[in-house]
């Protein structure tokens, strides 16, 4: 007990000599430019194999750049308002959400499919749910049970409501409260359990594990393909130029757009959003996002 | 206690009498909660295949020399974070003890004035406010503040655990305080003084073996704090769990085992050798130790002394963080954004999420306590187990490993997770949260069992052994009637946790606070989570002084 008790000392005295000594971080973090990324589809691959990127736009563009990985949609957000993040990749809702919470701040790239995406309704084979080929089909869905993915996922859950509140289905009308699988893997492995009758999901992640087999197709189907709708893009910080020199802005988005995937590097930085290739884009392009997200409440 | 009235029963009689009311009361909320739940059309049968292919994967973790490295930096913030978190707890926990406790608010010779009464009462229920919040909800707010600063996770550790610590150091002064307190009030001494001096010296000592236990649930929440981008191995758990990668979430996945299992072991030795500090011989060399020496306890002291300033160097942990301009600004911002409260859906729904919630913690327990007590007994290490002969004592020293495991494998695996794995062959609602929350909280009560089981006083039962009473006959008759107090006390005392817990297995539906509040999170919709955090509150300072009442009726 007379150890223990010498140990509080111990601990107070070291802690204070720890504080005393600790560094007060200075400003060097301002001229780092810190990028991130919503989790959104294999976001464990980005977050460790993230150098690619931060040595590729730290070589174009000649500051120092950290990955600093996000774990929830919404902390993406709200690391974007506290200022912890300069550059991000965000989903369509999130991306609305954070430029709404940080006036000034700009839509600077997507990708060249971002223009025309899709979400996917999948159902269990064994539901009675057919497949269909216009919103309005989506009005066979009532009375079965079904998950949506992230609560702040755009693919996920934003377009996919919006769709089915468009055919004029309630969501008081499914069976149940609508489920928040947390992914889109989890929508498709929770269908697949027989969890929930249908769900909807990210066309790419779809596509992606249906190339590579890993979804069981005896249980479960694509029953919708959605019209298409502006989603990812990144989305920089106010005051960029301001903190890293005129013009930076525009030669991020130069550096974005000059990824090519002839380059063996360049093309995995591609790979790890699924793209072929990057384009300008700007906050006009996602207006339908933020009426859909007022429509259903998910911004004030 | 001082302030009971005088009843017209004998002491014993009335207690035995409330113990029936108690059983009963307990007996209806699990029905009701069965009620609540619903029994038709729970179980999925059809999802048992995906539910193994998730454990079929703890065979195969992914062991590439990247994730393993990763693996390995992360336990290291996870270990910080913890240990950080905890030293702040055990600050927190002094200072606020002694505030609430009982002492310090009881005159000595009279009875209770009504206004100490209500400054007593007063003061634990606003104590019980942080901890009714949980981690990852502090988390949420303290990143709207600090944003992704590391001192984040070490806070909304600190916070909560210390006001738990507060509770439990305050029941440590009250009960050392008898003799030499009252005697420096007699003698003259303020409260506060007789407190510091006559009272604080018994109950530090325990107060620290009481953090070194809470260190392992400090690694656990560590890990679920992952789950808002904290950093360590619960983050790196989190980022496999959205591509549901199960070969790496084991590898994490039995990081956290290695951590918390390393934790468990030293928080266990340092508190048997804290208890017990003179019995301790050295092993082999045939030579006692100096009382009030013990050689692993300084070992323990020196390298916890270390690893503290060591965390705070890995974390880079700024203090000018906490009060710059930027979080001052933040934290105005947030105070805002938050105040007044609304209710976003109605009164009516805020109610009935409230009521599910406590359905669900209520059968979370009721689901944990049976296993949780057979599993208690089989890791349970019994002074007199040593002196039956080799073979059984290997067999049962066997047994009592793979079950320490297999707990640790259970409190391990974060709640969330627990609930989306039982999603898959539950369908949605209260019961999944309840099963994952009763899977989670079993790990953690048996483990609190067997220590009951190790300490108590087992002469009865030695008695009816030497009479050649079989083994369940002495559990029933002599080992059962003793244990059943302290076991329901630890019932009531998880019932409590399971109610916070309940915010972080949203996943299973619109069953509960947790969907209410996950919602309200990705709306930014604070004014809301405020009205939550308050439902919140009011049901677990609820919970808290039923728990209270059942506890006192089994002392």
């Amino acid at each position: 007990m007379k150890n223990l008790r010498r140990l509080v000392f111990a601990l107070l005295a070291l802690t204070l000599f720890a504080a005393a000594c600790g560094d007060d971080g200075g400003d060097s973090a301002s001229h780092t430019l810190t990028i991130g990324a919503i989790p959104d589809q294999d976001p464990d691959l980005l977050a460790r194999n993230y150098d690619l990127l931060t040595d590729f736009l730290s070589d174009r563009l000649g500051v120092s750049v950290e990955y600093s990985p996000v774990a929830e949609y919404d902390s993406a957000v709200t690391q974007f308002k506290t200022g912890d993040l300069d550059l991000v990749w965000f989903g369509g809702l999130t991306g609305v959400q954070a430029r709404l919470q940080v006036p000034g701040a700009e839509a600077v790239a997507q990708r060249d499919i971002d223009a025309k995406f899709h979400s996917v309704f999948i159902a269990r084979v064994d539901s009675g749910i057919e497949p269909f080929s216009s919103v309005d089909g989506l009005t066979s869905l009532a009375d079965h049970s079904f998950t949506f993915g992230s609560e702040s996922s755009t693919s996920g859950r934003l377009m996919p409501q919006s769709f089915m509140d468009q055919s004029g289905l309630s969501l008081d009308e499914l069976s149940g409260d609508p489920g928040f699988s947390g992914s889109h893997d989890k929508t498709i492995q929770l269908v697949v359990a027989g969890t929930y009758d249908a769900g909807a999901l990210n066309e790419q992640v779809w596509d992606t594990r249906l190339a590579a087999g890993e979804v069981d197709l005896t249980q479960v189907r694509e029953v919708f393909r959605t019209p298409p709708y502006f989603d990812y893009h990144w989305v920089a910080q106010p005051a960029l130029d301001a903190r890293f020199g005129d013009g930076f802005q525009a030669r991020l988005i130069a550096a974005f757009e000059s990824l090519d995937s002839s380059d063996p590097d360049q093309a995995t930085i591609l790979e790890f959003f699924s793209a072929g290739a990057f384009i300008g884009t700007d906050n006009s392009n996602y207006d339908q996002i933020e009426s859909v997200a007022r429509d259903s409440g998910l911004i004030g | 206690m001082t302030s009971s009235p005088a009843h017209a029963l004998p002491v014993p009689l009335r207690r035995r009498r409330d113990r029936w009311v108690w059983a009963l009361v307990v007996l209806v909320a699990v029905l009701w909660s069965i009620s609540r739940a619903g029994v038709s059309g729970v179980l999925n049968q059809r999802g048992f295949g995906q539910l193994s292919s998730f454990f079929r994967a703890a065979i195969q973790p992914e062991l590439s020399g990247d994730l393993l490295r990763i693996a390995l930096d992360e336990s290291i913030t996870t270990v910080s974070y913890a240990l950080l978190g905890t030293v702040l707890s055990i600050g927190i926990g002094l200072v606020g003890g002694v505030f609430m406790a009982e002492s310090i608010w009881s005159p000595i010779t009279r009875r209770w004035s009504l206004s100490r009464r209500f400054g007593w009462r007063s003061t634990r229920a606003l104590m019980a406010i942080p901890r009714s919040i949980h981690e990852v909800v502090w988390g949420l707010l303290l990143i709207n503040v600090l944003g992704n600063d590391p001192w984040v996770a070490v806070i909304a550790i600190g916070i909560p655990f210390g006001s738990v610590t507060a509770k439990v150091f305050s029941e440590f002064l009250d009960e050392v305080h008898n003799d030499s307190y009252k005697a420096l009030r007699i003698g003259g001494a303020s409260r506060l003084q007789a407190l510091l001096f006559g009272s604080m010296p018994e109950a530090s000592g325990d107060l620290l073996s009481y953090g070194f236990y809470r260190l392992e649930c400090a690694i656990r929440s560590a890990a679920v704090l992952g789950v808002i981008g904290a950093g360590g191995l619960g983050f790196q758990l989190q980022l496999s769990f959205t591509s549901l990668d199960y070969n790496e979430m084991w590898t994490f996945l039995y990081a956290l085992i290695i951590l918390s299992g390393l934790a468990d072991w030293w928080s266990s030795s340092v508190r048997r050798r804290h208890a017990s500090p003179n019995t301790q011989v050295a092993e082999g060399a045939g030579v006692a130790r100096q009382p009030g020496r013990d050689r692993f306890l300084s070992w323990s002291a020196i390298s916890a002394g270390l690893a503290v300033p060591l965390s705070w160097w890995w974390l880079d942990l700024s203090p000018s963080n906490l009060w710059s301009a930027r979080t001052q600004r933040l934290f105005g911002d947030l105070v805002t954004d938050s105040f007044p409260p609304t209710i976003t859906n109605g009164f009516g729904s805020l109610f009935t999420a409230s009521v599910d919630t406590v359905a669900m913690a209520v059968l979370a327990i009721a689901v944990a306590f049976l296993p949780a007590t057979g599993l208690a007994f089989v890791i349970a290490r019994r002074s007199h187990d040593q002196s039956t002969d080799g073979s059984a004592s290997l067999a049962s020293e066997g047994a009592r490993f793979v079950t320490r495991l297999f707990l640790l494998t259970l409190r391990a695996i974060p709640p969330p997770v627990w609930a989306f794995l039982t999603l898959f062959v539950l369908f949605p609602g209260i019961w999944p949260g309840a099963v994952a929350l009763g899977i989670y909280n079993a790990g953690v009560m048996a483990r609190l069992q067997a220590e009951v089981v190790e300490n108590h006083d087992d002469s009865k039962g030695r008695a009816l052994e030497a009479a050649g009473v079989p083994r369940v006959s002495r559990i029933a008759y002599a080992t059962a009637p003793q244990l059943a107090g302290r076991f329901s006390a630890i019932g009531m005392y998880r019932w409590e946790v399971a109610i916070r817990e309940t915010v972080v297995v949203g996943v299973v539906g619109a069953a509960g606070l947790g969907r209410v509040v996950d919602e309200q999170v990705v709306r930014f919709d604070y004014d809301g989570l405020t009205s939550t955090l308050i439902a919140l509150m009011i049901v677990t300072i609820a919970a808290d002084q039923i728990s209270a009442g059942l506890r006192r009726s089994l002392r």
